[in-house]
């Protein structure tokens, strides 16, 4: 076996291993605080698969996707265009540094003050955390936009809502869906932590009265699938990310 | 984007424009207008109705509440108990994480063992843990240090092993036909490369260790700024509610300068080095 | 040589960086005419505003004063009929679009039907020698490749005027000299006026009709120099006329300054 195989093996294995040793180390686990890991993937089965999918899992997830679709939706534009407008940019700096730099949970009392404690105020409260990375990396990349591009496109006359479409969106992409994919990450833990502070339905509302409740294996079940959604969104995410920036991941590797 | 030109003969520069404004000057006077025009919007908006005075305070008499606050001890033992989390969290996170990103980052067995463990568990919502670690460790210090050092350690933890496995492989060329010695090649060509990306984690280490901070506080109820604004929310004391996100939101930002500046400080010497795109 | 009002008309050109304190002149004073389908190049030392002044014959960069011209009319932005290869292929052709694409965008414009549109592509792809790259990226080709594509970019625009700063400054010796031939050859095939920017001599001799030499900045023009080389010319037997090396040497005094002896001339500028 060479050297690529063997390194590729552990890769796989270790991951397994891991799995294995929680497993073994879990099984006659008497510890209420660390049931078996059995226990936790029969209760999983039981509750997620598919029980609670409609009452809890779905509307978590409706808001969660509400709040990550609109910072797209507002923050792209609104990146663009305080991108583009250097005067504009200088006057929100301050703004936009101070209202970035709050912690994201410490809107939430704003929001249940304001909105209440119903799905509007979730939803919110995940468009105003997950808006900022949207928004800065779409200025960022705006402002990155190379100069010789926006030179070629004006020389040859384009139009300037091709220049946007066509130069400067496609060029600031690959800051754009960095931002994306923070603001992903940060629905998913605003989502629960907002269904945690003010709800009586949705996964984080589950873990956390699973513990209150001392439902131990159902806690523990319920970080699982959290586990496993953030997962698969950050795989879902790389796969579209891929896709759409071929060209960029292409030129990168072309330059080096 | 488009300008038109005019070719036509203007003024001479220079004497026209007498102010002698530096640009930085002007800068920070249109940000600091910007500043005030969101204010006033939000205080009119107040005063003429659109917004609800009762959960939507004037600015002016949120600001007020804030100078008040800034004179008495409350506040500053809520913004203590917050930054004593941050400290402890932050601290714990970088010393983990460089020491496991440097074992991670030098060993290619080790690398491709932990590659798909951290794969899988770098999106874990720091927050699901939130339960257990009420279970075990109760509702205290402990609590907020143990999810904040968890959630910060992973943006370090990434970018040293990324620092450490982008090292010009030139430069190492160049110490091993100096005949360096491994743990000379580790300190002083392997290390300093890494700096830049580590600079960079570290800003956001400690933003994350503020954020898990601050929800430790409003979701578990540990002693600190989150706390004091939850038990103003249920207590119906708006003004004060609002006076204490403003309180966070400038700590925030004051930390936030602070290692823009050290990592200004860190990169200026490695100015090639971006590694802006390295920990998101 | 001219029918009618000359192709570009460069009359007083400056340009000022800055104000106040901090005002940089860049461009004294420049001016020059060229003729439909002449080919002329702009030599210079480094650093003395070639670029600025491509920028501004291409209305890019509005010049602080004087006036450029194309066929008589007064520019205010790059005008329909004037294309531009600029030096750096790698930020002057998008990334995201293929090679055809690359070509076909500036062409959204002129509001062309299909087939036509086509047809100009698959012929600039043609004429650069890169018939099967169309469905390519620009990434994907080498650096000559490249700067193939923005000038099939260029032709598929069909400009009557070319300008090209620097075109070949970041391509190996070997790429050079067949993007030169290349440039001739449409320079004679479409009969397009081309205004070549380049620091480097025996390019500007072996290419021009006409060679006009800057000063170091603020710039002005130093000398003009007529090249009448026979042409077609040829990379082996143009460079070794005689002609070639007195031109040659001509233009290299003009461009460091240097009297027929040799010696720094006594003054610059402010002539």
């Amino acid at each position: 076996m060479n050297r690529r195989t063997v390194l590729l093996g552990i890769q796989i294995a270790a991951p397994v291993l891991v799995l294995l040793g929680w497993g073994l180390w879990s099984a006659g686990s008497a510890n209420i605080f660390y049931p078996p890991l059995t226990k936790i993937l029969s209760v999983f089965r039981e509750t997620w698969l598919f029980d609670r999918v409609g009452s809890d899992v779905v509307p978590s997830l409706v808001n969660m996707f509400s709040g990550f679709a609109l910072s797209i939706l507002i923050g792209v534009p609104l990146g663009v265009l305080i991108g583009l407008v250097r005067k504009l940019r200088t006057a929100l700096a301050p703004v936009i540094e101070f209202v970035r730099a709050i912690p994201p949970p410490a809107l939430i009392p704003f929001g249940i003050v304001v909105l209440g404690v119903g799905t509007s105020m979730k939803v919110f409260i995940i468009l105003m955390v997950a808006l900022f990375p949207v928004l800065m990396h779409t200025i960022d990349g705006v402002r990155g936009v190379e100069p010789g591009l926006l030179d070629s496109a004006r020389a040859y006359r384009v139009s300037r809502r091709d220049q946007l479409l066509h130069v400067v969106l496609p060029a600031a992409a690959p800051q754009i869906f960095a931002g994306v994919r923070v603001a992903l990450s940060l629905s998913l833990i605003l989502m629960v932590i907002s269904e945690m502070v003010a709800s009586t339905r949705g996964i984080g509302y589950f873990i956390l009265e699973a513990q209150r409740t001392f439902a131990i294996p159902e806690m523990w079940s319920g970080m699982v699938l959290l586990g496993i959604l953030g997962y698969l969104f950050n795989l879902a995410f790389a796969a579209i990310e891929r896709r759409a920036l071929r060209w960029h991941h292409g030129a990168r590797k072309g330059a080096s | 984007m488009t300008r038109t030109s005019t070719l036509s003969t203007s003024a001479s520069p220079g004497t026209r424009r007498r102010l002698p404004l530096s640009p930085k000057f002007t800068d920070a006077l249109l940000g600091a207008a910007g500043l005030v025009a969101v204010m006033a919007v939000l205080e009119l908006s107040t005063i003429a109705g659109l917004l609800p005075e009762k959960t939507f305070p004037r600015v002016s008499s949120d600001l007020r509440q804030l100078a008040e606050l800034a004179g008495g001890a409350e506040l500053w033992t809520s913004v203590g108990h917050t930054l004593q989390g941050w400290a402890i969290s932050f601290g714990l996170a970088v010393l983990i994480a460089v020491v496991l990103g440097m074992a991670i980052g030098s060993s290619t067995v080790l690398h491709a063992a932990t590659t798909a463990v951290i794969e899988f568990l770098r999106p874990i919502p720091s927050v699901a843990l939130i339960p257990l670690v009420v279970l075990v460790l109760g509702t205290g210090l402990q609590s907020k240090i143990f999810l904040a050092t968890f959630a910060a350690a992973w943006p370090v933890l990434i970018a040293t092993i990324y620092g450490m496995k982008d090292v010009e492989p030139v430069a190492l060329e160049t110490a091993r036909s100096f005949r360096a010695r491994p743990h000379d090649r580790l300190l002083s060509v392997v290390l300093p490369s890494a700096v830049p990306y580590i600079a960079t984690g570290l800003r956001v280490a400690s933003t994350t260790a503020l954020i898990l901070c601050v929800t430790a506080e409003l979701v578990i109820g540990a002693p600190g700024l989150g706390q004091s604004i939850t038990v103003a929310q249920a207590g119906g004391q708006y003004q004060l509610m609002y006076a204490l996100i403003i309180a966070t939101g400038l700590l925030g930002v004051l930390l936030n300068l602070v290692f823009v500046a050290i990592e200004k400080r860190l990169l200026r010497w490695h100015p090639s080095q971006r590694a802006q795109e390295v920990v998101q | 040589m001219t029918d009618g009002a000359p192709m570009l008309e460069v009359d007083g050109l400056g340009k000022i960086y800055g104000s106040g304190d901090q005002a940089v002149r860049a461009i004294d004073e420049i001016s020059f005419t060229v003729a439909r389908s002449e080919f002329l190049c702009v030599v210079g030392p480094s650093g003395c505003g070639k670029t600025t002044l491509l920028r501004c014959l291409s209305g890019l960069m509005p010049a602080t004063s004087g006036q450029v011209r194309v066929e008589g009319r007064p520019l205010d932005r790059t005008p329909e009929d004037m294309a531009i290869v600029f030096q750096d292929y790698s930020r002057s052709l998008f990334p995201w679009m293929t090679v055809e694409e690359n070509i076909a965008f500036p062409l959204r414009r002129k509001r062309l039907d299909r087939k036509k549109k086509q047809s100009l592509i698959t012929d600039s792809l043609e004429a650069v020698g890169l018939a099967d790259a169309g469905k390519r990226y620009p990434w994907q080709l080498s650096g000559g490749m490249q700067q193939r594509v923005a000038i099939a970019r260029a032709l598929a625009y069909e400009p009557q005027i070319l300008l090209m700063d620097e075109p070949f400054a970041s391509l190996d010796a070997q790429t050079r000299a067949d993007l030169e031939d290349l440039t001739l050859k449409l320079r004679h095939d479409y009969g397009v006026t081309v205004v070549f920017v380049t620091h480097d001599i025996d390019e500007a001799v072996y290419l021009a009709d006409r060679i006009i030499a800057l000063t170091p900045r603020p710039t002005r023009v130093r000398g003009i120099i007529e090249v009448d080389l026979p042409r077609p010319r040829d990379q082996l037997t143009t460079k070794e006329l005689p002609e070639f090396a007195h031109l040659r040497g001509q233009v290299y005094r003009q461009v460091r300054q240097l009297d027929e002896e040799g010696t720094p001339a006594a003054s610059a500028h402010g002539s």
